[in-house]
Order: C-alpha cells, then structure tokens, then sequence
C-alpha cells in the first residue's frame, strides 16, 4: 500500500461526530414511521382485509331494492358457510344479494384494485408520481384493442374470456410500450414530457376509437361507448373466477417485485448499481401492468384516476415502501371503488351512472390539486 | 331563421292549415313553399318510409346510408347518416331536406339555411305524431289525398289491433336496447310508447330518462314476463349476449322462455310501418289476442 | 488477482476499454472512453479528474457495472465484470452517482437500507431486513451523520443531508469499492470535510477502495493516493498527486494557465486560479 499523502492527522484524531451511537442501532430511528416488520405489515394488510370486508358488505347493503343488513348477513354467511350449496333460484331478495350484488361489489373490488396497484407500479417505474394507467394512455391503448376485437368480431361480448382481453393487454403493453421510449429518452426525461405524452396519446387512441365507432353500426358504436365510459356489470362467478386467476398473476408478479421497485425509484443507474436486474424487472413489471389494465379494462371500460388518487392517499398513510404500498394500494382501491360504484348505482337508482364518470369528476380536481400546489414534492422544481 | 312578431298566432301548429303554403316543422320553425318540392332529400329511415308511403319516388333523390326500405330507397343517391356530407346534398340540388332533431348538428342545421336549402325537421314520439306527419308531408308535397288515405287505413288498423287486446292484463316488457352494459328504453321513448300501446308494461317505466341504463335489481325487482332483443341489418344484440340472459333464472321470462327478438327498424323507425312493428308486439305480448286478429294486411301496397 | 504495475494488488483493470452511448442504428455514435487502459489498486484512494465531458461519469458507471463496455476488458479482483451478476457487483461495488432526484417519500433509514438489496436472495427481490441489515444501516448512518434524520423523508431534507444519506446508503451494501461521483458538490464547507474525512477514515480503518470522480482537483490532490487525469476519453496521466498535478498538464488538458503551489499542512499541489 502507498504511505498516504496526508498528514497524520486524518484517521483517528477527527472522527464524525455521531448523534446515535451505533448500541442504539435497530429500535431508534428518530420520529417518522417505525420499520417496517413481517409484523407491522401483517397488521397494516390484515387491517385493510378487515375494512375492506366491511365495506363489501355496507355495499351489499346498499341498492335499488331496499334489503335490511340482517338479511344481507344471513344470506352472505349461508353462501359462505354453504359452500356450493344450491341458491334459491326463485327468491328474489337472494337473487339480488347474492348474483347482482355480490359479483358486482367484487367485480368493483378486483377492478379498484388492480387499477391502483398498476398506478403505483407505473409510478415507480416511470418515477412519476400522476402515472395512472388512464392519464398516460394506457387505459386508452388497452380500450382500442378491446374495441378493434369487439368491433371485427373477434369476441363479439365483453365478458366472454376470449380474444377480447388479449387484445386489450396488447393494446396496452404497446402503448406502454410507447410511453416508456418517450419517457427513457436521453434527453428530455421530466414528469411534463410524460404527461404531455399521455395526453398527446389519449388523443390518438381516442381518434382511432371514434373512427371505429363512426365506421361502426350505430348499435354497436352505442355499447361501445355506453361501455367505454367506465361500467361494472356484474358477471357470473366462474368468469369472475377467471378475471380473478388473470389479475391474482399481475398482482403477484407486481408484489414479488415491491423491493425492486423501491430500488427503481432512485432511477434505473442507480437500481442497477445497487444489484436490480433493471431489463428483467422492467420486462416484468411492464407485462404485468399490460396485464392488469388490458384485464380491467375489458371488463368495465376506461376508469380513470383510481390509480392516481390511491396511491397518494396510501403513500401519505404509510410511506413509498412498496412491500406495504403496493397490496394495501390494492386494497383501498378495491374498497374505494366499491363505494363509488354503489354511489353510481343507487344515487339515480333506478337508473344507473357509468362509474367512470364518478371517479373522474372526483379524480380530474385531485390531480389538478397534485400538479400545481404539490410540486416539491413531484420533483417539478 | 328569424323569427318575426307577426301576430299572436304566428308559429303554432295549425297555423299551417290557415295558411296552406306555410308549414312549421317540430322545432317550430316556418317554412313557405310556393311549389310542392321536385326533389326532396330524405336524412332519416323513417322519413324515407313516410316518402314512399305517400306515393313518392322520382322525388327522393338522396337518402342515408340506412335506408334499406322500401328497396327502392336502395337504389337512391347516399349521403351518411350522422355526419351528412353536405357538398353531395347539395350537388343533389334538393328543394326540400327533411331531418330528424336527433342527429342533425345545430351548425350543420344552421348552415343549410344560410344557403337557403328549405329544411323541415320532423320528430315523431307518437304513432299519432306519425300519423299527423304523413299527412303534413302529403299537403307539402302535393299527395295529400294519398296520405290522408294512407294516414286514414293506418289509424283504422292501429285501432283495431289495440281494441283486440283491450282489457287483458299487461304483460311486463323488458326491452334490450343494448344488453352489456343494460341499457333500455325508458318513459318519453317511442318504444316505450309501442309497448304500452300494444298492451304492454315497460320494466322500465320507473327510470328517469327515455334511454337508461337500468340497474339489474331493478330488472328482478320488475321480473319481467318476457324480454325483447332488437335484431337487424344494422343493429341488434348479438346471440350471445343474449343467450346469457339465460341465467337469470329467477327471472319469470327466463323460466319459462321468453326471449323474443324482433327486427330492430320496425321499433327504432317512427314511420309507416309502425303498424308491422305493433302487430309484432301485440303477438309477443298477447299470442292468443293475435291469434283471433284477422290476418294482416301489408302497410305497403 | 492482478498485480499492478508497481505491484500492489488490483481492485479494477482495464484494457482497452471502449464505450460510447449507442443509438439505435449506429453501432457507437462517439466513443466517449477510446481504448482506455489503467488499473485501479487495492485499499487506495484514487482520483479521476478531468474537464466536463472528458469521460469520469462514465467510467464510474462502467466501474459499478452500470453499462457495458463495448470493446476491452475489464475486471473487478480479477473477474471479468460481463461475467457477474448485478447483485454480485452490487455486493462488491457500491456507486454515489451524482445526482439524485427522490421523488417519493421515503425515509432516509428506508432509503439506507435499500443498500442491503444485493445481500438478499428472493424471487423478484422481496425480502425483509432482518436486526443485522438495521445495525449496518444504522451504523453508516451515524458515520454519515445523518442518523438523528431516519425518520425524515428524503424529498425534505437538504441536499447535503441527502447526499451523506446515500453514501450511508453505498457503505450499508458493504462494498469492498466505493465508487463515488462529485461526493461534495452539493456540500457546504463543513460536510466537505466531514465527507472526506470520512471517505478517508474507512479508506484506512476498513480498508475500503474508493474511486472518486471531482471537478475538484485541490480535493482529489489532498485525500487522493493516486489520481488519474482524464481528456476526451484517454488518460493523460495516472500517478500520485504530486506527479500528475501539474501546471504544464494542467493546462494542456483545461486549456488554460492556473497556478500551482504547495499546500501549506501537507505540501501537497494546490491549484488557485490565476488573478
């Protein structure tokens, strides 16, 4: 080893002064929130279930028909108790509660759900905080490619399990596609480009749309629009099954994923520089977003915002770690939007509102607040 | 168009039978024709129907691209439905444009009278609204003794059709007017007019907008007896999306197989053959009603 | 390992590396670093300085295993770096890069700790901290002097205080090379001191290698052991201070005169710009 050019005085007689010595490591993080443990987030995520089962059911309670919680509360647990067994076909209280209702409050849950959870993994993936999979286009991609299906006859209905979803996931793993070379660009990279981009690609995709629907027969360009604006219908249990097997993959590939994403909001260098397989994770997350949101999207249309306004809501409650972030996003979202769809069906009752229209009047306001009054904290100075 | 203090009389309906080359149209607009129009262009399937009906041919010379009846009317010049071309309207030199409200835009409407094309919307909600109108265009296109005729045979039948199913019950009607997301036709629809005429009751008759989106509870709530998918050429509910009605087995409908469907232009097109469309709803709703009826006699001769 | 050659072990060698950002249809637009060779020793401090656009950045990120070189070889300890997993470099190599934008609310502590990634082996990467990963977080923070700020998020703290927080960050991978980019150019006259000193003491204590890239080059004279100087992606020199700075090389490379005299506690090059 060389003799070190500096004079004696470096190594031992000026040291860092310390605040905490290091015997108080672990326990002593001063102020902010306490570390997250198996513990802490065991009971954040069991304390999401249990409100999100409670909202279930306030939801169920809610509709056209008046039902009383008592009644909803013998029905739910004679299902659940009753695994399989047979429905009262003919009763129309347990038709309501259990096949209109029920399906749709879950429907309501997997969608809020997923649509959060995407928003904050493109979050943390474009290391933008307003990415929501309806404001940088996503949505819009994955809705052409359900409408092209739709519209030359690949899966003529929405909720069949055909070629509809999958149209719609490579509908929106192109526009993401898309998003992500606007957004890795070498020069140019900031939180306006991307939502300039978004905007710029909502309005080519929605070109396309109307030009199909314009080139559609006027019934059918109708549902498409009736659905494009955001509609839950309540399907059958084995294609809700089925939707839920396709976004419990997304959202299992997302969560696996939650500590490399924290790595990758310090930006790509730096996540590889901390051991992140940056081409892997990105492949992954990506797939699984297209996934999601082709999923949603096919099911219930372009609902917006659901992935802007909750994960801000979660990241103020417990912090950007994405291992808690991400499944209790989820979780709120679910919730949230089983609220805002049991307001879209009952609040005109009986006639119903498309419950896009609901969050984005709510969501639009929101991420105008965002931009101009929270721009320290989107990294906009 | 101005719209001129002439008296307290001025612009109300039967103003036009005062002064016989002075029509209003149903946005209240007046329109003077010294002539009956040699050509007429036609921008509705309905109105098309209307034209025929009353003996017209030669004078159609443009239609929309949805006009596929009678089938003369396939043969005639098209211009688009929705957004109409106005460069081909006017190459078809038309001395009369005939509109429905509902899809003409406010400036496309606004242009055509600053080039002084006579425009003339009709809006029928009633089959009595139908009825009223044959007989206006009779009188503006010089065929009013056919038209009133024709106007005359339709109301004898109509009536005559409704006396058969006079005091039976009435069957609750869903109609899908687009199945996923439902929607349906509501109170201030002509549909839902078609059915209560033909002795039915709408399932949506509770709902706030002529066009709703219905919630499904609603729909066990009004358990329906029977539901009706539209189908056509054009428009329609695909069998699929029908066949998963299927499981709604509470539904009185479902349980006992009532699933009907029925040509979409004969509900959607307030026109002459509103009578083939009632007829068809009188046999879904009332089969034996129908069957007692004397056969049909076509609307077309 | 590779012996140098003037016969201390090396942590890096390269020969004759190459690399240029490549666009999409050319192969190398411009090669940013052309046939660059040098070895970096073991459990030294070594300085890259050089005028902007000369390369350093860009080394550093090839030395973090970052980018790929298109052409040349380079080693970590003898290893081909091609031929190492990410999280095996991020185990041996840490990188301060420049700058950082935070845009989300983390903790510092939550951000410090996210240099114990590579040590974790999970499907996709989740995993939890266990007591010892919180010890050697909580042990680089207060070497960085940034403990009593755990709770605080990183979007709120100042630009000093979140730059010591990241080199808590690189120490808490436990690297054996801590590669560092312009450590104090957002720092006032004190944490400068702290940070080098710092940067120094593990130098010494722990035997940590540092490379480290500055604009500073009375910096790099004082705590550096061996500096290179780098112009247009080639080495104009590599050497101690004493030897490289210089005022002839000095201005061939910065293209202007600048006076250098000796420090007056170490005797050290000290560079001040002329009047």
């Amino acid at each position: 080893m060389t003799p070190s050019p500096v004079s004696t005085d470096s190594s031992s007689s000026v040291s860092i002064p310390r605040i905490h010595s290091t015997s108080r490591a672990g326990s002593s993080i001063t102020g902010g929130r306490p570390r997250l443990t198996p513990l802490r987030w065991g009971l954040w995520v069991g304390g999401g279930m249990a409100m999100v089962s409670v909202v279930c059911v306030v939801c169920l309670g809610f509709g056209t028909e008046a039902i009383s919680f008592s009644r909803i509360a013998s029905l739910v647990a004679s299902t659940a108790l009753g695994m399989g067994g047979e429905m009262v076909a003919d009763d129309p209280t347990s038709v309501i509660v259990l096949q209109v209702r029920l399906p749709r409050v879950l429907l309501a849950f997997l969608v809020g759900g997923s649509l959060a959870m995407v928003g904050v993994a493109l979050q943390a993936l474009l290391r933008n905080p307003l990415a929501d999979p309806f404001v940088i286009g996503i949505s819009s991609g994955a809705a052409l490619g359900a409408s092209i299906a739709l519209l030359f006859g690949v899966g003529i209905s929405i909720l069949s399990v055909s070629a509809l979803p999958v149209c719609a996931f490579a509908g929106a793993l192109f526009s993401l596609f898309i998003m992500y070379r606007i957004s890795s660009a070498k020069f140019g990279f900031s939180i306006y480009t991307l939502l300039l981009a978004g905007v710029v690609l909502n309005a080519i995709f929605s070109a396309f749309i109307m030009f199909l629907t314009s080139i559609a027969d006027p019934n059918r360009a109708f549902g498409m629009y009736a659905w494009l604006m955001g509609t839950l219908i309540g399907p059958d249990f084995p294609t809700l099954g089925v939707l839920a097997l396709y976004l419990g993959l997304g959202l299992f590939l997302l969560t696996a994923h939650s500590s490399s994403l924290n790595l990758l909001t310090l930006g790509e260098e730096t996540a590889r520089s901390l051991g992140v397989d940056v081409e892997r994770v990105k492949k992954l997350v990506f797939i699984a977003s297209a996934l999601l949101t082709g999923a949603v999207v096919s099911f219930s249309g372009i609902i917006g915002f659901v992935g802007l306004i909750v994960p801000h809501a979660v990241r103020f409650l417990v912090g950007a770690d994405h291992r808690l972030l991400l499944p209790l996003a989820g979780l709120v979202g679910g919730g949230f939007l089983m609220i805002a769809d049991t307001v879209a069906r009952t609040v005109l009752s009986p006639t119903e509102l498309p419950v896009g229209i609901l969050t984005a009047l709510l969501g639009g306001p929101i991420f105008l607040w965002l931009l101009t009054h929270r721009q320290a904290q989107l990294g906009m100075k | 168009m101005k719209r001129r203090q002439q008296g307290i009389l001025t612009g109300m309906p039967f103003m036009a039978n005062i002064a016989p080359r002075t029509f209003v149209d149903d946005l209240g607009r007046k329109l003077y024709l010294a002539n009956p129009p040699k050509r007429i262009v036609s921008l509705a399937p309905s109105i098309t129907e209307m034209l025929f009906a009353i003996g017209l041919d030669e004078e159609i010379v443009g239609v929309t691209d949805f006009c596929n009846f009678p089938p003369a009317a396939l043969t005639k010049p098209k211009i688009a439905y929705s957004q109409p071309n106005l460069e081909a309207m006017l190459a078809l030199q038309p001395q009369l444009v005939l509109a429905p409200p509902s899809f003409i835009r406010p400036d496309f409407l606004a242009k055509l009278e600053q080039l002084k094309v006579p425009t003339f919307i009709l809006e029928s909600k009633t089959v009595e609204g139908i009825l009223g109108h044959l007989q206006l265009l009779g009188r503006m296109v010089g065929h009013a003794s056919r038209a009133n005729e024709q106007a005359a045979k339709l109301r004898k039948e109509i009536g005559d059709l409704t006396r058969t199913i006079e005091g039976l019950p009435r069957p609750t009607l869903l109609y899908v007017l687009n199945s996923e997301p439902l929607i349906t036709v509501g109170p201030g629809s002509f549909i839902h007019h078609l059915i209560e005429l033909a002795g039915g009751r709408n399932a949506a008759e509770r709902a706030s907008a002529p066009y709703p989106r219905l919630t499904m509870e609603e729909v066990l709530t009004q358990n329906p007896d029977m539901l009706l998918f539209p189908v056509g050429e054009y428009e329609g509910i695909p069998q699929a999306e029908q066949d998963r009605w299927k499981r709604w087995q509470s539904l009185t409908a479902v349980r006992e197989g009532n699933l009907f469907q029925i040509q979409s232009d004969l509900l959607n097109r307030p026109g002459p053959r509103v009578l083939d469309g009632l007829r068809e709803l009188v046999r879904i709703l009332h089969p034996d009603a129908a069957a007692r009826e004397t056969p049909p006699t076509p609307s077309f001769p | 390992m590779t012996v140098s050659i003037n016969g201390s072990l090396s942590a890096y060698s390269l020969h004759q590396v190459t690399f240029g950002y490549a666009s999409r249809r050319q192969e190398v637009s411009k090669a940013i670093l052309d046939r660059l060779s040098c070895e970096i020793p073991v459990v030294q401090v070594f300085g890259i300085l050089g005028p902007n656009g000369s390369g350093k950045s860009t080394l550093l990120k090839l030395l973090a295993g970052v980018y790929q070189p298109q052409e040349g070889r380079l080693s970590l300890f003898g290893n081909p770096l091609s031929g190492l997993a990410q999280a095996e470099i991020a185990r041996q190599v840490s990188l301060v890069p420049q700058e950082t934008l935070q845009v989300f609310p983390f903790t510092i502590a939550e951000m410090v700790l996210m240099g114990r990634y590579p040590h974790h082996r999970g499907w996709g990467g989740w995993h939890w901290e266990d007591a010892s990963d919180w010890e050697i977080a909580n042990q680089a923070m207060a070497d960085m002097n940034v403990a009593h700020l755990g709770g605080r998020l990183v979007t709120e703290v100042s630009g000093g205080e979140r730059q010591r927080a990241i080199i808590a960050r690189a120490l808490t991978q436990q690297p054996k090379v801590l590669l560092l980019d312009e450590p104090t150019a957002f720092l006032d006259l004190h944490h400068q001191l702290d940070i080098v000193r710092g940067i120094r003491r593990l130098n010494r204590e722990q035997g940590l290698t540092v490379v480290l890239v500055s604009h500073d080059v009375n910096l790099a004279s004082q705590y550096c052991d061996r500096v290179m100087l780098l112009n247009q992606g080639h080495p104009v020199d590599i050497g101690p201070p004493d030897q490289v700075i210089r005022p002839d090389v000095l201005e061939a490379v910065y293209g202007c005169r600048v006076l250098v005299d000796r420090h007056p506690q170490s005797g050290l090059p000290r560079v001040t710009l002329p009047v």
